[in-house]
């Protein structure tokens, strides 16, 4: 940070951002499977945390800077008929478990699979398995029911072919 | 190790990438929070614009809400039957509701949906928000997809949805009142009700008295909320629910 106006705050927020933006980033990536896109909307939600950050900066700022990067990616996954840009083909298959050299085939695997889920799955999936939300903070996020939560990570660990952990509750069902 | 725990690795992945742009995202945070404090001072001449367009901009004759949206002009790739005006308009749109062939890939089960749309004065259906099942069927009786008031590409969009039943009446709760929606039979089936809230009851705006708006909290409170559903016959009754679906 070589900034001339570098405050008490600014020095601040410096440190929150360098210390959450490979997680934000990672999880754009996650979201979108666009490297550059990603790295643009971790970036954008860090520059409105920074524009709030008197306000949030006594509270959760990491809570809030990653639900504003979720909203910007929200927006894209909202419009219609570009929901699920042509997913045509079926997830692949998963790659067994292997030593580290596989590590990059299972990436690649990963980044395919997430692609060909419905843009709700996908940010279910992230949201839940990758920031550890619960199933109610899942839903708060996104602003629906914690039914919908349920039934979509439901469907999307499936079509992933993931077992679950027997401690995780199943449910088809949408309730409010 | 579970499969779920080897998956929850597999998404943390590599560590690496190159720090944050830290005096771009400062510069642009203070520009940003610049331009906020003065945004209140030219909200009052927007208004006034968009109260002069369209005024100017909309003939007498456009159908009143629950009427038919001119169908000869109607021009939407995927919608299906009559798109129906709701009364809800902003500049040179007015929000319809319609339905669509669901023809998206990760939902073959699910065929139909539905949709409010930013409609021309032309009749031609601009940007659509679309909605539909995530379980099937799609046309059991009761409520189905909903989705929550959303502003899109500047429109603000309301609440809607359908029901497949002969619902006369659909009421809800949101932010602790009772609303009631305005429906009307899809055009291609008199059993599903297309439905929607007008903005004034179920908005999309932060609920301003909600404690946690107050303490500067983004948290549920600035979401919209749809709770209760409940649709009744002509005759007063209540009808199943369903499985309603609600998007936000």
């Amino acid at each position: 940070m070589k900034g001339p106006f570098m405050g008490r705050g600014d020095a601040e927020f410096a440190e929150f951002a360098a210390g959450c933006f490979h997680r934000l980033r990672r999880a754009a990536v996650l979201l979108t499977g666009d490297a550059g896109q990603a790295e643009d909307a971790a970036q954008a939600a860090l520059v409105k945390t920074y524009a709030a950050w008197r306000r949030v900066r006594r509270q959760d700022p990491y809570a809030y800077t990653r639900r504003v990067m979720i909203n910007h990616l929200k927006d894209q996954w909202r419009r219609p008929l570009k929901e699920d840009p042509y997913e045509q083909e079926r997830i692949p298959e998963r790659p067994a478990a292997a030593d580290v050299a596989d590590d990059v085939t299972r990436q690649q695997w990963l980044m395919a699979a997430l692609g060909k889920l419905a843009a709700r799955e996908r940010a279910v999936v992230v949201l839940r398995h990758y920031f550890d939300l619960s199933e109610q903070q899942v839903a708060a996020e996104l602003g629906v029911a914690v039914g919908t939560v349920k039934s979509l990570n439901s469907r999307a660990l499936g079509k992933l072919r993931i077992t679950l952990d027997p401690a995780e509750p199943v449910t088809n069902g949408v309730s409010l | 190790m579970t499969d779920l725990d080897t998956f929850r690795d597999e998404l943390r992945g590599p560590a690496d990438g190159r720090p944050p742009a830290l005096d771009d995202i400062i510069g642009a945070g203070r520009r940003l929070r610049a331009r906020r404090r003065f945004a209140g001072a030219t909200v009052a001449a927007v208004v006034v614009a968009a109260v002069v367009s369209t005024v100017t901009w909309w003939p007498a004759q456009t159908p009143a809400p629950g009427g038919a949206w001119p169908a000869a002009a109607v021009d939407a790739e995927g919608s299906w039957g009559q798109a129906v005006s709701t009364g809800i308009r902003q500049d040179d749109r007015e929000i319809v509701v319609t339905a669509f062939h669901n023809e998206n890939p990760a939902y073959p089960d699910i065929k139909f949906g539905v949709r409010a749309c930013a409609a021309a004065i032309d009749g031609k259906l601009g940007t659509c928000v679309n909605t539909f099942d995530d379980v099937p069927p799609d046309n059991s009786p009761g409520f189905h997809s909903i989705e929550l008031p959303a502003n899109v590409e500047y429109i603000d969009f309301p609440a809607y949805g359908y029901y497949v039943g002969p619902a006369e009446t659909i009421t809800a709760t949101s932010r602790g009142r009772k609303v009631t929606a305005k429906l009307v039979p899809w055009s291609e089936d008199p059993n599903v009700v297309l439905f929607w809230f007008p903005l004034e009851q179920v908005y999309q705006k932060a609920d301003k008295n909600d404690p946690a708006y107050q303490e500067g909290k983004v948290t549920k409170g600035q979401l919209p909320d749809l709770t209760g559903l409940t649709a009744q016959d002509a005759a007063g009754r209540t009808l199943p629910v369903g499985k309603p679906f609600i998007i936000g």
